[in-house]
């Protein structure tokens, strides 16, 4: 499906470079279909999720560094 | 955290003039990259700036990364004093630029952006015509990173219309 979507569009040298360098153009594709405030309420979730994720990450070392050093002493 | 939202809708309500650039301006035209903070370029006339420092003293700006106790106030002799400034604020990061790289004052930005319907409000937005100029302008790996993307954007959306 998603293939079948790129291909509609003639492969441009800027398609390709981007493809190239790691670029998901379906991500771009449906960001597309979106209203300008649609992105950037996407935007928003987002960045919400990876700063949550980070402190879940961050809460998650400092309790097992905690427990390191208990069970060490 | 940012509020993309909250801080779209302080600077419009308070009629302060301002374009939306860098990743979050990029956001709105359609990039998936992320961003942590709202970058503007802000128009330099002293009715703005004191819109502008109306806009914001309730959210408490304050320059981000310097030491806490630092005798700061973000006032128009402060704004006039300086060009560029980033804040962080009540309602998260925010970068305010007199001058954006290849591009120029206020005046020009305006001329390289579009207007766009964001959140209920009418705001200027740096086009990717524009923002990919400023990107190959300011010539940090950070900027010309983001240029296979714009440039892929611009091929998509000029293919779409």
């Amino acid at each position: 499906m998603e293939t079948r979507q790129i291909e509609q569009f003639p492969q441009s040298n800027a398609i390709q470079r981007a493809q190239k360098y790691g670029v998901d153009i379906t991500l771009l594709m449906e960001n597309l279909k979106l209203t300008p405030t649609e992105r950037l309420r996407k935007a928003q979730r987002v960045l919400e999720s990876v700063l949550a994720f980070r402190a879940e990450v961050k809460s998650f070392q400092m309790t097992r560094e905690a427990k390191q050093k208990h069970d060490a002493n | 955290m940012t509020q993309i939202e909250e801080l779209i809708a302080v600077l419009s309500e308070k009629r302060v003039a301002f374009v939306l650039i860098g990743g979050l301006a990029a956001n709105a035209r359609g990039s998936a990259q992320l961003t942590f903070d709202v970058d503007v370029c802000y128009e330099r006339t002293p009715d703005n700036i004191q819109r502008l420092c109306n806009a914001l003293e309730p959210f408490h700006p304050y320059l981000r990364g310097a030491p806490t106790g630092l005798p700061f106030r973000f006032d128009p002799p402060t704004v006039i004093a300086g060009l560029n400034f980033t804040l962080v604020t009540d309602l998260g990061d925010l970068d305010l630029l007199g001058e954006v790289s290849g591009l120029g004052k206020f005046d020009q930005v305006v001329a390289a952006s579009e207007k766009m319907e964001l959140f209920g409000f009418a705001v200027w937005v740096l086009s990717l015509e524009g923002l990919i100029h400023s990107k190959k302008a300011a010539g940090r790996p950070k900027d010309l990173n983001a240029l296979p993307e714009l440039e892929a954007l611009l091929v998509l959306r000029n293919q779409k219309s």
